[in-house]
């Protein structure tokens, strides 16, 4: 069981991405504000981020930065629902350890989500 | 009198000197003549009158003695005395004839003629047997009385001989003079003529076109020689041919800075005219010289004038010939004077064939009126007319760009209208291209971001759909209805996925690539399945590399969206070619793909690369597949364009050969070789 911080700007789709990862087990929390969400993962150990590049205030690529600064061993797996190479590029770069595309496939997602945790 | 105008000059010269000679001769000779006659008829009548009155004399004593012997002895001593007298006799104051000298007996006849009582001495003309005679008259007196006369005759065939003898010398030294004269005369005219031959070989030689002559004499000291001078750069220095007074510009210090025609007045004071010049004759043949070379430099400037006008006409006849633009100079009358060979060659004749022709001749009638009437208002207004034209035949569409601009001679009259006309058919298509890309760029920047909206909501519907079917019974009507939700947000998905490839402005990982490779592993994709639905795909590719610096992946995306459109427009099965060649001189790589479809219609096919547009049936096609290759074609910097049916001059090995206008799709596409890679 894995530690999991969903970082969504629309609410349904992290709880849905919540609801499809407890089902396999993980401890999933849910944030739609980017400084709720970087608080908590400063508080608290997580293993795994899901952060969506197109948020309120900032970037997922600025929050995946930010993140790396209070939690430096912490896995991300980047979403977006309009993929550049550009973004792909520059979430790798920050460490990114996958890259998914919206809308979801269910498997896909679970699959993404226990190799990243596996590696 | 015409005969003589028509004499050599020499033979003018020669009659007119021998004419004056031989009528001076003759005149001299009769007056000379008829002078020394009347001198010697003076003295032969002195002599005459000589001989009587000695005869008288001496005859008076006998007379008065009346000694008839005596006076016989006297007439015959005085007939005697010269062989010109013919007789003598004496007569008594009755005119009685006391003695005479005849010996066969006095003529009666000669008592005819009497001498005038009153007169002492007297002379008479006589005319016997022939011959002329003086007959003189001396009265004899003796204190007063008169005694009687002596009648004396003398011949006068004497004195003629002498008259005939001199008149003969006159002839003799005039006929002398008159040869000399002749002689004299025809050296001066030969020696005159001769130059003038001389002059007149030169002009026959000119009008031969030979101008290197000189009928001048060489010069025994030149006039650098004569002043010592050593200006080189002086026009006469070293001419032998010219004289120095005909040159303009020359440099003497005698030629006070004139140039010519002022300065040969005063040359004609200068030392070096007063001992080179010559006789008029030998002036006008200098004079000649001059000529002769002033005009071989001048015709030689004039052919150098020539060639470089020839040489600029070729120049600028090239020039006009190498522009694709059409090109003509009509006249005032709207005649074709001078087109260029673009223009030629767009009418479809020969240039020869074009000039003199209006435009009536060469073009349709109402292309003709509108262009005519055009030309004719810019001769009226002198304004240049520009004018987009719009051109159908046979061949297509074509656009034309005309500008006729007023052409104007020397006396600034407008003589005629220039004519330029540039196809501009390919910029327009560049124009609809680019205003399609940009409709396409919009639309794009739309759908991207609609889809961008939507991926959110219907990633929910997805998950949901697919985390609540674990939810529900297996094989339940719920189970089945969350399936149908799931299957549906998957082919909005599918939507989604390909507005946004349509969309997206990433940048393509490009490399150098081989197109032709790109196109064997699009094909190899494909093939397999295309054979099941009785497509098969015919390959003429270039043998060379076709290299391009290019996204590979996007490529084969192209060529799979071609390749997927042409197996769709052969529902009951057929061919596809696809073609590859290199296009050296445009440094462009082109591809074709041909199907034997049904072809597509001419609306479609303007709307054929715009967003959303299909023919397929709903939930076949989405409308963007061409116009995602249309965004890669482009940001390649490469064209795409579509035609439909195929043309009948494409060629692609083992491709069908469709009958003409039967159907058919082609799609070109033009990518920038890159030799570098």
């Amino acid at each position: 069981m894995a530690h999991i911080v969903v970082l969504d700007d629309v609410e349904d789709a992290a709880v849905m991405i919540k609801r499809i990862l407890e089902r396999k087990g993980h401890q999933v929390a849910v944030f739609t504000d980017e400084e709720v969400a970087l608080a908590h993962v400063a508080a608290n150990p997580v293993d795994l981020a899901i952060l969506d590049i197109k948020l309120k205030k900032m970037s997922g690529v600025e929050v995946l930065e930010e993140m790396r600064r209070s939690s430096a061993h912490i896995k991300v797996i980047m979403l977006t629902g309009y993929p550049t190479l550009e973004t792909a590029q520059e979430s790798r770069r920050l460490g990114a350890s996958e890259y998914c595309v919206k809308p979801i496939d269910r498997d896909e997602l679970e699959e993404k989500v226990a190799a990243v945790l596996a590696g | 009198m015409s005969r003589f105008f028509h004499l050599h000059f020499r033979t003018k010269i020669e009659l007119g000197i021998t004419a004056l000679v031989l009528i001076t001769a003759l005149l001299l000779g009769l007056a000379a003549g008829r002078i020394a006659a009347d001198a010697l008829k003076l003295e032969h009548r002195k002599r005459g009158l000589a001989l009587a009155e000695i005869l008288a004399t001496r005859a008076v004593d006998p007379m008065l003695a009346r000694d008839l012997l005596r006076l016989k002895n006297i007439v015959d001593d005085l007939k005697n005395l010269e062989g010109d007298i013919l007789y003598a006799f004496i007569q008594d104051a009755d005119h009685r004839v006391m003695v005479h000298s005849f010996p066969g007996g006095f003529p009666v006849d000669l008592l005819q003629v009497e001498v005038a009582p009153e007169e002492l001495v007297g002379t008479h003309l006589l005319s016997a047997d022939g011959q002329l005679i003086d007959d003189f008259a001396v009265v004899m007196t003796a204190a007063g009385d008169h005694l009687g006369t002596v009648r004396l005759g003398i011949s006068r065939a004497t004195i003629q001989a002498v008259v005939s003898r001199l008149l003969v010398i006159v002839a003799a030294i005039a006929l002398a003079v008159l040869i000399l004269a002749v002689l004299a005369g025809t050296w001066f005219a030969r020696r005159i003529t001769a130059q003038l031959a001389l002059l007149k070989g030169h002009a026959e030689d000119i009008i031969r076109g030979n101008l290197d002559l000189q009928a001048g004499p060489v010069l025994e000291r030149n006039c650098w020689e004569i002043m010592e001078c050593g200006k080189t750069e002086c026009p006469a220095y070293g001419d032998v041919r010219r004289r120095c007074w005909y040159l303009a510009g020359t440099m003497c210090v005698n030629c006070q800075n004139l140039d010519y025609p002022a300065k040969i007045d005063s040359c004609r004071n200068c030392r070096i005219h007063q001992l080179n010049r010559g006789d008029e004759i030998q002036d006008l043949a200098e004079a000649f010289d001059v000529m002769a070379i002033s005009l071989d430099r001048h015709i030689r400037e004039i052919r150098e004038a020539e060639e470089a006008l020839r040489h600029q006409q070729q120049l600028m006849q090239t020039i006009l010939d190498a522009t694709p633009d059409l090109i003509s100079l009509l006249d005032r009358e709207l005649i074709h004077r001078s087109p260029n060979r673009a223009f030629a060659r767009s009418v479809g004749l020969s240039l020869d064939k074009v000039v003199g022709r209006n435009d009536f001749d060469l073009f349709a009638e109402t292309t003709a009126k509108r262009r005519s009437q055009r030309n004719q208002e810019v001769l009226a207004s002198g304004r240049r007319a520009e004018l987009e034209e719009h051109l159908e035949s046979e061949d297509g569409e074509r656009w034309l760009h005309t500008v006729v601009v007023p052409v104007y001679d020397t006396d600034q009259q407008i003589s005629g209208v220039l004519w330029t006309a540039r196809d501009i058919t390919e910029l327009r298509k560049t124009q609809l291209q680019l205003i399609q890309a940009q409709k396409m760029e919009s639309l794009g920047k739309l759908a991207g971001g609609v889809a961008h909206e939507i991926n959110t909501p219907l990633g929910v519907i997805l998950g949901y759909a697919q985390l609540l079917q674990d939810d529900v019974e297996a094989g339940s009507q719920a189970a089945e209805d969350l399936q149908t939700i799931e299957k549906q947000a998957k082919v909005c998905r599918k939507i989604v996925a390909d507005l946004l490839g349509f969309s997206r402005q990433t940048k393509s990982s490009k490399a150098g690539i081989c197109l032709n490779n790109t196109l064997l592993e699009a094909i190899a994709l494909i093939r397999h399945s295309f054979g099941m639905d009785q497509v098969a795909i015919v390959v003429d590719l270039d043998d060379r590399t076709l290299q391009a610096y290019a996204d590979a992946e996007k490529l084969k995306q192209v060529w799979i969206n071609l390749l997927n459109n042409a197996r769709d427009a052969m529902p009951k099965g057929g061919t596809i070619g696809v073609k590859s060649r290199l296009d050296s001189a445009r440094e462009m790589v082109q591809v074709w793909f041909a199907d034997s479809g049904e072809g597509i219609s001419e609306d479609n096919l303007k709307r054929i690369f715009d967003p959303f547009f299909t023919t397929k049936q709903v939930g076949k096609g989405t409308g963007l597949g061409l116009a995602v290759s249309f965004g890669i074609i482009e940001e390649h910097g490469g064209t795409i364009q579509v035609e439909s049916p195929v043309p009948p001059n494409f060629t692609c090995q083992g491709f069908v050969d469709l009958p003409k206008g039967s159907g058919g799709t082609l799609f070109i596409i033009e990518l920038p070789y890159d030799s570098k890679v």
